[in-house]
């Protein structure tokens, strides 16, 4: 490959022979919650790392657009442990982005910002896993190289203040629209099931099963990236849809991405579940449970219990 | 050939402006598929039903603007690189399951559905899709017919020409053609779905398909049989297939490629093991349990090293995962691979592999072969330095000795992968001139102005 004599890509330059030891062969794509829920290969791992490539090659110009694609990411890095010749892709991206916001392009992409209607409070600078948000010269401001776009930040403001722009489907308001539409249009809905990326392998990729098929679920299970930026609001929304239970999936203990995810995710629900009690409505309808990363098998069992103690309990009266 | 203007806004009034672009950097990304070959577009559009995909072609053939036909870019061969530029055509959106019919054993599914999601649907009710390439994670089934997809359990079951009854599809003229039937049989006229199964979209676009589905094994049962040599391994998939036991998948591993997967593996090789062999068998319980068996003495008397049969379904599924990481990974040996998909009779895989040994030892590079061994498909993987043109020009020579051999044995240079730009050079070897003609004319019939997949197949 030939690169330019003067690469202004001083940190993504290292990662030159990573990036055609990338064979192209689009494993990871099954693997990426963003390309699952665009259908665009531009925003799958494969074609960001085409991306890296066409920048650092002086293919590409470090476009607006270009720089938006990279810093499009998640870091669940299920494409890193998809990757069959070990490209560390969300390192080769973090790179970039340091070097693309040396040349001035910070995204956003999925980096959280901070609306005006910020109070200052702190909350989300003390709440960041990743050190990612500080009090700057313009107030709380995201470090773009450093924000893993968890959206830790987005669940604790008490402001509603600190957003993630383009989610991919997996913000509140998309989260509560599709929730509410399963529980609205299938009569023999019971149960909404949350989990975070690592917990869950979707059964179907990017195809689309006949109405005939899906008409009679119980349950749909939905993307939300991190346990740990689940709301409250998210959490409650299908109680007032005639839902019988909300079940969530986080890591186990110590294997969030996302450092304590899980355990903010525990808390949030143990708090709700005392306000369920104090509403007469048994706690145990709503349930956190713990999966190792990618264990389907254990997944579909916990659904299972779940469904069958609701079937006992049968719907809230 | 830049596209004008007002040929974009056509595009952009046909599909809406959000499922068209031009921009570089999307463009790039649509440059190439898992050969690794890139050739930018002039546009990539994303059609979510037939009708746009008609109306794409119409213009496309008034304008003599090249349409190239994607879905996943996980092909072997090139076909969805656009070599002359022009459009590229995402089947992304066409991803509807429409119908799976218990009763007729069919699925109808439009050409963007992922081939494992199909596997998933039709089981859960019971039925089964046999064609299962590599990649079926993320392949789409619109490419499996562009190719005519294999996988292991072709040995058995057939590729996926054998599954397709009948396709709804877009002439590179525009007009929609339905071909073949939604019944078991028939016999009326020319066989044209068979014609399209396999032509690696050059000749028409497919947007709906109707499967065929058989009913869903009760068992299966998974083996992994090690032996210390290659031809003591390949003598008995022959072997075992004489003694009228077919298994659904027969694979093997060279020595290289146990080198390359062993860490994959819940299990420790032997030693002295140099070659192994994935068998898998289906039916009812006893079946199975009988066949099983017997596979099992054959190994024995075969002087197999070991013998193991996976006690579930996870410990099968993790010596798959093995299987299939392997094709990825072989870029540990080398920065480049030349990577062929040769088939030869099943009874002809022991002289295949010691034709292989001699062209690998006379080229000092290193081949690693693994395959279909059950239905005599050997994916042959010359390694070499891109950056070094000694070695660039050995693999070379050793494909033509390799294609050479293949030929000799009565065998053919691609058994599932296609012809696309890398094979293109080599299609005369095997096909005749009269024949070579007769394809072209065909491609002129169904496509005068050559704008549907240009520059592919035929060199």
């Amino acid at each position: 490959m030939e690169t330019k004599e003067k690469t202004r890509f001083k940190h993504l330059e290292k990662w030159e022979s990573t990036l055609s030891a990338c064979i192209r062969c689009g494993y990871c794509f099954e693997h990426c919650p963003m390309f699952k829920y665009t259908g665009w290969e531009s925003d799958a791992p494969r074609a960001k790392i085409i991306t890296a490539f066409g920048l650092l090659s002086g293919e590409l110009e470090p476009t607006e657009m270009a720089a938006d694609k990279i810093f499009n990411c998640f870091y669940c890095k299920r494409c890193e442990a998809a990757c069959s010749s070990g490209v560390t892709l969300t390192e080769v991206f973090t790179d970039a982005k340091k070097d693309l916001v040396e040349m001035g392009l910070r995204g956003p992409g999925t980096t959280s910002v901070t609306y005006l209607n910020c109070a200052r409070c702190l909350a989300c600078v003390k709440a960041c896993p990743h050190e990612a948000r500080f009090h700057g010269e313009d107030g709380i401001e995201t470090d773009p190289v450093k924000c893993q776009a968890c959206g830790i930040c987005v669940e604790v403001c008490p402001a509603g203040a600190a957003k993630i722009e383009h989610n991919f489907g997996t913000g509140r308001e998309d989260l509560i629209t599709e929730s509410t539409q399963f529980l609205s249009t299938h009569a023999s809905a019971k149960a909404i099931v949350f989990a975070c990326n690592w917990s869950y392998y979707p059964d179907m990729q990017a195809s689309r099963l006949p109405e005939s098929e899906t008409h009679d679920k119980d349950y749909e299970i939905y993307v939300n990236m991190c346990a740990g930026r689940l709301e409250s609001q998210l959490l409650m929304a299908p109680f007032l849809h005639k839902a019988w239970g909300v079940l969530v999936a986080a890591c186990p203990e110590d294997e969030c991405q996302h450092k304590n995810g899980n355990t903010r995710a525990k808390k949030l629900i143990q708090g709700l579940q005392s306000t369920l009690e104090r509403v007469n409505i048994d706690p145990a309808r709503l349930q956190v449970v713990e999966i190792p990363a990618g264990d389907k098998t254990l997944f579909q069992a916990e659904i299972d219990t779940f469904i069958d103690r609701l079937n006992a309990m049968g719907p809230i009266r | 050939m830049a596209m004008c203007a007002s040929v974009y806004r056509h595009l952009q009034k046909l599909v809406g402006k959000e499922y068209v672009t031009r921009n570089k950097e999307d463009l790039l990304c649509y440059s190439y598929d898992a050969t690794g070959t890139s050739c930018l577009p002039d546009a990539v559009v994303f059609p979510a039903s037939e009708t746009q995909v008609a109306d794409i072609m119409k213009l496309a053939w008034e304008k003599r603007l090249p349409i190239i036909p994607r879905g996943s870019g996980s092909g072997m061969t090139g076909g969805a690189v656009p070599i002359q530029g022009g459009v590229v055509l995402v089947t992304t959106r066409m991803n509807n399951i429409i119908a799976i019919d218990p009763e007729n054993f069919t699925a109808t599914v439009e050409p963007g559905v992922i081939v494992s999601d199909l596997h998933k649907a039709v089981e859960e009710r019971g039925l089964f899709y046999p064609p299962d390439p590599a990649s079926a994670a993320i392949c789409s089934i619109g490419g499996n017919i562009g190719e005519c997809a294999g996988g292991p359990r072709a040995v058995k079951y057939g590729v996926t020409r054998e599954y397709v009854l009948g396709l709804r599809a877009v002439l590179p003229c525009g007009d929609i053609i339905k071909t073949g039937v939604s019944t078991a049989k028939g016999v009326a006229g020319y066989d044209l779905t068979r014609l399209i199964v396999g032509s690696e979209g050059t000749l028409a676009l497919v947007t709906q398909i109707i499967l065929k589905l058989l009913p869903k094994p009760e068992c299966v049962s998974t083996l992994a049989v090690c032996f210390d040599d290659m031809h003591k391994a390949a003598k008995a998939v022959s072997g075992i297939m004489r003694l009228a036991v077919i298994p659904r998948c027969v694979e093997y591993l060279d020595e290289a490629s146990l080198g390359l997967v062993k860490d994959h593996l819940r299990f420790a090789l032997p030693d002295q093991a140099r070659a192994l062999l994935i068998l898998e068998v289906d039916g009812d319980a006893r079946t199975v349990k009988t066949q099983t068996d017997l596979i099992m003495d054959f190994c024995k008397k075969s002087m197999a090293l070991d013998i193991r049969m996976a006690q579930d379904q996870t410990e099968a599924a993790a010596l798959w995962e093995a299987r299939k990481a392997l094709s990825p990974i072989l870029y540990k040996i080398a920065n480049q691979k030349i990577n062929e998909d040769i088939v030869v009779p099943i009874s002809r895989i022991p002289d295949m592999v010691a034709r292989i040994k001699k062209i690998q030892q006379a080229s000092g590079l290193t081949i690693v072969s693994f395959g279909h061994a059950g239905d005599g498909n050997i994916h042959c993987n010359i390694m070499y330095d891109k950056q070094n043109a000694s070695q660039a020009k050995q693999a070379q020579k050793a494909v033509d000795q390799l294609f050479e051999a293949t030929l000799e044995l009565g065998g053919t240079i691609t058994g599932e992968h296609g012809v696309g730009l890398t094979k293109m050079a080599y299609l005369s070897l095997e096909i005749g001139p009269v024949e070579l003609d007769l394809m072209k004319k065909i491609k002129a019939v169904f496509d005068s102005r050559q704008i549907l997949n240009p520059g592919k197949i035929f060199a």
